[in-house]
């Protein structure tokens, strides 16, 4: 688990920010595999919720988040403010996660 | 005949599957949302930005995100399909991003009290299409805001 600080927030409660060091960034561009693409098909038949698809979803945006947080990390910050995170449909069958912040140094 | 029955019988009977265990599903799925609604009663969600108190020194911020991927039934696409003809709302996508901005709201609500907070400030939610329309993603992401 890394000790950068995330939030949504423009700052950091009980914390000064010292220095912007700019925009941050992390993506990845994810397709599942063709069973479970079966599988959910199956169940679309009935309707619900297709918990294939959230796991990759919320695996992908966690992969991405570790990008970005990676990113912030070799500019030596310690924390990401404001982020925002953005999904989209790159294909048929592979959809983009994106999620962008600006990287500080706050004490 | 009997293949003229076949290619009939198929669609028909998917739609019938589709009508009844997708009408269980939407009701289990209502009555889970209205349970775990009132049990999160006392987390407090803002969509403002967090202002700053005198106490700030005490306090903690932690990044929550959420998601789901929901679909409808082959019975209510296919109303869909219907509704796309006369025009007007589409009442199962309507309830459907419904129930899942609902629940994804009480997945934010149930990290933020496992974390044992009790305030989640500048909530944004948003859905995204996916799987060529197969599914609807709601995500939801704010930060929990903690007294230490």
């Amino acid at each position: 688990m890394s000790d950068v600080i995330l939030t949504n927030l423009e700052h950091i409660p009980g914390k000064q920010v010292t220095t912007h060091l700019g925009l941050v960034q992390g993506n990845t561009v994810r397709a599942k595999h063709i069973g479970r693409d079966i599988a959910s098909s199956l169940k679309n038949i009935v309707g619900g919720e297709l918990h294939a698809y959230t796991e990759l979803l919320t695996d992908s945006r966690q992969q991405a988040v570790d990008r970005m947080v990676e990113a912030a990390e070799e500019m030596g910050a310690n924390a990401v403010v404001n982020i925002r995170f953005s999904t989209s449909s790159v294909s048929a069958g592979a959809s983009e996660l994106y999620v962008y912040g600006t990287a500080v140094i706050v004490d | 005949m009997m293949s003229f029955l076949l290619s009939v019988g198929w669609p028909i009977l998917l739609l019938l599957i589709g009508w009844m265990f997708g009408r269980i599903k939407i009701r289990n799925h209502r009555t889970r949302l209205d349970r775990f609604e009132t049990d999160l009663k006392q987390i407090r969600l803002h969509n403002v930005k967090y202002k700053g108190t005198n106490n700030d020194a005490n306090m903690t911020a932690h990044m929550l995100n959420a998601s789901l991927v929901l679909s409808i039934d082959v019975f209510q696409r296919f109303l869909a399909t219907l509704t796309q003809l006369t025009g007007g709302e589409h009442c199962n996508y309507t309830d459907l991003l419904d129930r899942g901005r609902r629940d994804a709201l009480i997945r934010l609500k149930t990290q933020a009290k496992n974390l044992g907070a009790n305030d989640i400030y500048n909530i944004k939610i948003q859905s995204a299409s996916i799987g060529a329309g197969k599914g609807i993603e709601i995500l939801a992401y704010g930060t929990a805001i903690k007294s230490t």
